[in-house]
């Protein structure tokens, strides 16, 4: 079971409420991906510049990690996690 | 006094043990010293649990070459911490083993500690646990026992890690109190207890007695502190040195170290193995400049100046070589503990071999506050031949820096790096020395990704 590495820009649609964050649904390449569930969230930092973290499971079945990068608005599909 | 440990979920109980009493009941804590110790669960491995729910329940470990972190499925089957993955691997041929990341598990321990700093300001943090210095908060908080039992569960629903907590009088009992909670519970004693509490327990489990001496004492047949605390100071200097001293006062539950908001510790060490063997000087050099980078970055961070320098090198043939020397003058100045650092890589790479690992440890560390300041100039500043450029005759060449100046410069241009990063990230400066590295190994936006990720610092 590894994570591997995609950093592919992605287009989410996210509720930001009460200052969390939730995605719910995302674009990769032609397919829509629906958030199935938030399994994890957390906040890193790079100097000043802050990211929000999320490990979801997709309906597609996979684990992703997205990133959030609050300077700039936007997402990232940063890793997929896979079995063997 | 009869000594009583109460306790909420997570702690095992047996049948000799009391009763747990209503959470927050009883008299209140008043104005004895209350010391909150907590621990992370399972850390590494719990929180790669949670980002891949499939690993819920199965045995995980982090690290690369030696177990850094072991999930409770995998403790249950023998695997423990430092363990080698081979050795891990034979107890279980099922466990999953992962690489880990350690500005994740930074981001998390980060979200813990300020949650934790939410109770009391001072809060002296490690790794994966944290002490907190709960005296007097009582007219803040409401009950004590209350207040810190919400702390956990707080914990819990923010980051949803299990945390262990342990509430004493002084941080040894509050320390051994945490152990007895493991996993997720929370269990306290009140003032007055500890002899009688610290007493009933293993030796091992005392704070300071380690594998070698609890090895000793079992030999004397002695099996629990209480029987430990029967020796007298001078037996216990005898037989340990000074730690006697200071274990036989521990064993009577007695430890007065105050938790301090800022954390000194004995050395910073930094290192990393290499996938294959190095024999490359250059490669060895820019390596030992990038971990130098970092480990003074983190004495500036904290405040601290080293008085002493150590490299070691781990050879493929299984050897090992290592110097220190003393360093002294004018803080932490990255570039001067890097010439210290390369001077001694000089003098140990004399073997035709390759090296499988290397690292830096500063040490003998003061507070900044404390720096004493030379009256003379330390040669180890004074510009040399190779440093001078040729100027064009025309140029008026400019009068050379003392060391002192150079020391002063140098500590600004730190400074001025240090502040960089701060804003823009590790790796929006990267020095020349650790140029050499880039194309050799991954970088992401925490610095370059050593061999041991989940320690990478």
């Amino acid at each position: 079971m590894h994570w591997e590495r995609l950093d592919e820009p992605i287009k989410v649609r996210a509720d930001f409420r009460g200052g969390e964050i939730e995605p719910l649904l995302f674009k990769r390449g032609q397919r829509r991906l629906r958030v199935i569930r938030v399994n994890s969230r957390w906040l890193d930092r790079e100097g000043r510049r802050s990211y929000r973290y999320f490990s979801i499971l997709a309906d597609s079945g996979d684990i992703y990690q997205l990133r959030f990068d609050t300077g700039d608005l936007t997402w990232l599909a940063e890793s997929i996690m896979y079995e063997g | 006094m009869a000594c009583r440990i109460d306790h909420v979920r997570g702690m095992k109980t047996t049948s000799n043990q009391p009763k747990p009493r209503r959470l927050g009941a009883g008299v209140p804590w008043g104005r004895s010293p209350a010391i909150l110790h907590l621990d992370i669960d399972a850390f590494f491995a719990s929180i790669e649990q949670q980002r891949n729910p499939r690993l819920q329940g199965r045995p995980v470990v982090v690290g690369t070459g030696v177990v850094a972190s072991a999930s409770y499925e995998a403790r249950r089957l023998g695997v423990r911490a430092a363990m080698s993955l081979c050795d891990a691997r034979r107890l279980c041929p099922t466990l999953v083993i992962l690489p880990g990341h350690a500005p994740t598990y930074r981001a998390f321990s980060e979200r813990i500690f300020a949650l934790a700093a939410e109770l009391s300001p001072a809060v002296e943090t490690y790794l994966d646990d944290a002490y907190i210095d709960l005296t007097g908060t009582e007219c803040l908080h409401g009950h004590l026992i209350r207040a810190a039992d919400e702390l956990r569960r707080h914990i819990q629903k923010e980051t949803g890690l299990s945390v262990a907590m342990g509430l004493g009088s002084n941080r040894m009992v509050a320390r051994m109190l945490t152990r007895l909670a493991k996993p997720g519970g929370f269990v306290w004693l009140r003032p007055g207890g500890e002899a009688e509490f610290v007493a009933s327990r293993p030796i091992e489990e005392l704070l300071g007695v380690g594998r070698r001496r609890a090895a000793l004492l079992r030999e004397m047949g002695i099996k629990r502190v209480g029987e430990m605390s029967e020796l007298s100071p001078f037996q216990m200097r005898d037989l340990f040195g000074d730690m006697g001293l200071l274990l036989a006062a521990r064993a009577k539950g007695r430890e007065t170290r105050a938790v301090h908001q800022r954390e000194v510790p004995r050395t910073i060490r930094r290192e990393t193995s290499f996938n294959e063997p190095v024999t490359d000087i250059v490669e060895l050099e820019g390596m030992l400049h990038y971990l130098a980078e970092r480990a003074t970055g983190q004495a500036r961070k904290i405040g601290v100046d080293p008085g002493r320098v150590r490299v070691h090198l781990y050879w493929s043939d299984g050897k090992s070589s290592a110097r220190a020397i003393r360093v002294s003058g004018y803080g932490c100045v990255t570039e001067q503990i890097f010439q210290a650092a390369r001077a001694i890589l000089i003098e140990l790479h004399d073997r035709r071999m390759g090296v499988r690992n290397i690292g830096i440890e500063i040490s003998r560390l003061r507070l900044e506050s404390s720096r004493q300041h030379s009256l003379f100039d330390d040669p180890a500043f004074a510009p040399r031949e190779d440093d001078e450029v040729a100027l064009p005759l025309s140029i008026p060449r400019p009068p050379a820096a003392g060391p002192q100046e150079n020391a002063v410069r140098q500590r600004k241009l730190d400074h001025t790096v240090d502040g960089i990063r701060d804003r823009f990230g590790f790796t929006s400066l990267l020095r020349g020395g650790s140029l050499e590295l880039m194309g050799r190994m991954k970088m992401d936006k925490h610095g370059f990704v050593l061999r041991t990720p989940c320690l990478t610092r």
